[in-house]
């Protein structure tokens, strides 16, 4: 998976994404366990494109992206997830400077709880993705999403987003219509590594990755988090900045 | 490109470092005793009531005041009774004078007809007791890991934290829903919670307690494992004249849907089926009960990172 590009802006590439990732987990034997408390050593604000470069916005894409970023500056716009502390949204939530962790329980689901505006991210094991009428009708921050195991990595489909969220933290746009595929896997006996695909065609001229690693740190309990109060430090985590 | 966002914002969810300090595996944590409050990703729970029951005998909680009956929503939704607010009983013995103080004026709001919305109507955590009170319209789901049991409820996202360890931490941290401890005993789990803020209710009458609350809980199956009950045990020292207890009831979302005609499902004020879903309690946070007394909901002035 790592190193998939998609040039084409036809959902073509995106269906031959999916095809790949739909091989079954079955057939790889038993699950792995990603299961642990897991917390990042560095926080991004701007998501860093794997690979290199800029992120590949269309025309529209760069004028929202524009809009965003003036909006965020003059107050016109707000960032609820810090203000209000709703869902950070995909990719955002995956940059986050605080704990989480993942649970394989109950039966044929992935529990992943945020410490960050305790955010809960239910993942349905080996179901199909909604139909486009619940996508529609109840988008999420966080999406709803499907996965299976790949081998050792989780697979994991996202789809039915609300507008309401920003890709990253300096306001990079993203549509309903996106939909990200992560590939989540041990990449050693303490870390975890997430590299998410996004796509959305409007905003983006391709499919585009980004990759996040945490260390396995089940010596950390998750606390509370309750919006406007002080919360853990964070000085382990580098590039994080508090007023 | 754009679509119709829907108005009901359902926007709705080994390699060990090593444990906590002072911390250690409870053996009882894996016993077989374990009971399965979520044999499958569907099964959530509902609350009864909004108001505690009351030990068969010994010391209980606050009740309504039989002078003023309640009448829930849910019971208006099948009887068309006039729904009524929480009003507490204000001879409950276990009351410290400022307890029952604090109560009284809550008391006093309400039969002034003025509207009084408790803290966690505005995105504020329910704290513990009062989070056993709150799963009414939206389930209650259990996530029970190898180390910790997280208990969430859909409505508002809440998270507890139940961590299968013998011993509380040697300093604990006071946080609104304190530092809680598992194990599992005799088919029950046994919650043992301490270091509370003491901005939360313990019950829907606004009743209040103080930083040395102490409460201890036993979630066990009953009914063939259609009913999940609470046992409580309430000590404040600060707050109370006396330990009390208090029993809670929840019905098996699934198993109550299969025993109920379809014509009554529909009076539920019940979520959508099945596994939890995503909600964001401070989706629109300016609409909060405008021109009540009611808290402004969590804000952030400035952005925490």
């Amino acid at each position: 998976m790592q190193g998939f590009s998609i040039s084409a802006r036809a959902g073509s590439a995106w269906a031959v994404l999916l095809a790949l990732t739909a091989l079954s987990g079955s057939a790889y034997g038993e699950t792995p366990d990603i299961s642990g408390t897991y917390w990042a050593s560095e926080y991004r604000a701007k998501i860093a494109v794997l690979g290199g470069g800029d992120l590949p916005l269309t025309a529209e894409g760069k004028a929202a992206y524009e809009n965003n970023v003036a909006g965020l500056k003059d107050g016109s716009i707000i960032d609820n997830a810090r203000r209000y502390c709703v869902p950070d949204g995909l990719p955002r939530a995956l940059a986050t400077p605080y704990p989480f962790e993942i649970f394989q329980t109950p039966p044929g689901q992935i529990t992943i709880v945020h410490e960050l505006n305790h955010q809960i991210r239910v993942i349905a094991l080996d179901q199909p993705m909604p139909s486009e009428k619940e996508l529609t009708t109840l988008p999420f921050y966080n999406g709803h999403s499907v996965g299976h195991f790949e081998g050792d990595t989780l697979v994991v489909e996202t789809a039915g987003f609300n507008e309401k969220t920003f890709v990253d933290g300096s306001g990079a746009p993203h549509t309903d219509e996106l939909r990200t595929v992560e590939r989540i896997r041990r990449i050693s006996p303490t870390q975890l590594e997430d590299v998410i695909t996004i796509h959305d065609p409007m905003y983006y001229t391709r499919d585009w990755q980004t990759r996040f690693v945490y260390t396995l740190r089940n010596d950390v309990w998750l606390e509370d988090y309750v919006c406007g109060e002080p919360h853990r430090d964070l000085s382990s985590v580098a590039g994080v900045r508090r007023p | 490109m754009s679509r119709p966002a829907a108005n009901l914002t359902i926007t709705v969810l080994a390699g060990a470092l090593g444990l906590a300090a002072g911390a250690s595996y409870s053996a009882m944590a894996q016993g077989a005793a374990r009971p399965d409050f979520a044999p499958s990703a569907s099964i959530g729970w509902y609350a009864y009531n909004r108001i505690f029951i009351p030990p068969a005998s010994g010391a209980g909680p606050v009740q309504q005041d039989p002078a003023h009956p309640y009448v829930s929503n849910d019971e208006f939704r099948v009887t068309g009774k006039q729904p009524t607010a929480l009003l507490a009983d204000l001879s409950a013995p276990i009351l410290q004078p400022w307890a029952r103080e604090a109560v009284r004026k809550r008391n006093e709001m309400v039969l002034s007809g003025k509207a009084v919305n408790p803290p966690y109507a505005s995105c504020w955590p329910a704290g513990v007791t009062g989070f056993l009170l709150r799963p009414m319209t939206q389930a209650m789901y259990f996530v029970q890991g190898p180390r910790e049991v997280v208990m969430i409820l859909s409505s508002k996202q809440e998270v507890r934290h139940v961590h299968l360890i013998d011993q509380h931490s040697a300093n604990v941290k006071t946080s609104w829903f304190g530092e809680s401890i598992g194990h599992y005993e005799g088919g029950a789990l046994v919650v043992d919670t301490i270091g509370l803020d003491d901005r939360t209710w313990v019950d829907g009458f606004g009743t209040p307690h103080t930083k040395q609350l102490h409460v201890v809980e036993r979630f066990h199956l009953i009914e063939d494992g259609r009913v999940l009950e609470a046992n409580v045990h309430v000590e404040d020292p600060g707050a109370f004249t006396m330990p009390w207890d208090a029993i809670q009831h929840f019905r098996q979302y699934e198993a109550a849907v299969r025993a109920m005609p379809i014509e009554r499902i529909a009076q539920l004020a019940s979520a959508p089926e099945g596994p939890l879903q995503e909600m964001a309690c401070a989706d629109n946070p300016r609409s909060f009960f405008p021109g009540t007394d009611a808290l402004p909901p969590p804000e952030a002035r400035a952005p925490d990172f």
